[in-house]
């Protein structure tokens, strides 16, 4: 699954730990969602929508291998 | 940029540039994450002291002393765990554990069936005297599969 959480975290300027303390998980999380190596669960997902205020389709996106 | 990151962003502020107790708001994340690793190096040093200081104690020939120091170690621990208001452990952590319990038992279900196999074969043949020790590795692992079993259908009715 793809995802566009590090854009908008530059974008919102705001660090791995200032992200990963709003929506309280450790920095290693955000930066395992980052790197696409864990996938959020939904409400980790609705959560970092929240902060973003966008919604999670644009957050995150499925990828062809994804339906397998 | 969302409202969600300004308000995020006020409430860091206002944690920063106001003078009040640290008992009247949560710390900055910068500090929030500084104390979870506090408190996780403490959890794992109260297991490290219970263990190391029962073999010092059992190597002393104190085992009773050293089982007590275990004890405070364990209860040390679980005391932190539980008794903190702070997150130790997100959802990455329980995934990570939940990721390695199962690979845990995929090595458990293939060395009982191999000991299995090495049981039933001894078994055919007079000639080779299976170790006491084999015999309760297989039990041990038969009986982790067994709690395994009965864990499993507590939760699955459970949720």
């Amino acid at each position: 699954m793809k995802n566009h959480v590090r854009a908008h975290r530059d974008e919102a300027g705001l660090s791995q730990a200032d992200l990963a303390a709003a929506v309280g998980v450790t920095r290693q999380t955000i930066n395992a969602i980052e790197l696409r190596k864990y996938v959020p669960s939904t409400l980790l997902a609705l959560r970092l929508s929240a902060i973003f205020e966008r919604s999670v389709n644009e957050l995150f996106e499925l990828e062809a291998g994804d339906w397998d | 940029m969302g409202r969600g990151v300004e308000t995020y962003k006020r409430s860091e502020r206002k944690a920063r540039f106001t003078t009040v107790s640290m008992s009247d708001h949560e710390p900055t994340g910068a500090g929030r994450l500084a104390k979870i690793r506090r408190y996780r190096r403490l959890m794992y040093a109260c297991i490290a002291v219970g263990v190391v200081g029962f073999i010092a104690a059992v190597e002393l020939d104190y085992p009773l002393v050293g089982l007590v120091v275990y004890w405070a170690g364990i209860l040390a621990f679980f005391a932190v765990w539980k008794g903190t208001s702070v997150t130790l452990y997100d959802e990455r952590d329980i995934d990570l554990e939940r990721r390695a319990s199962l690979l845990t038992l995929q090595i458990a279900g293939v060395v009982g069936v191999l000991a299995m196999t090495v049981l039933v074969v001894a078994g055919q043949v007079p000639s080779l005297a299976v170790p006491e020790r084999v015999v309760g590795g297989f039990l041990a692992i038969s009986g982790l599969f067994l709690v395994y079993g009965v864990v499993y259908t507590v939760v699955r009715h459970r949720r």
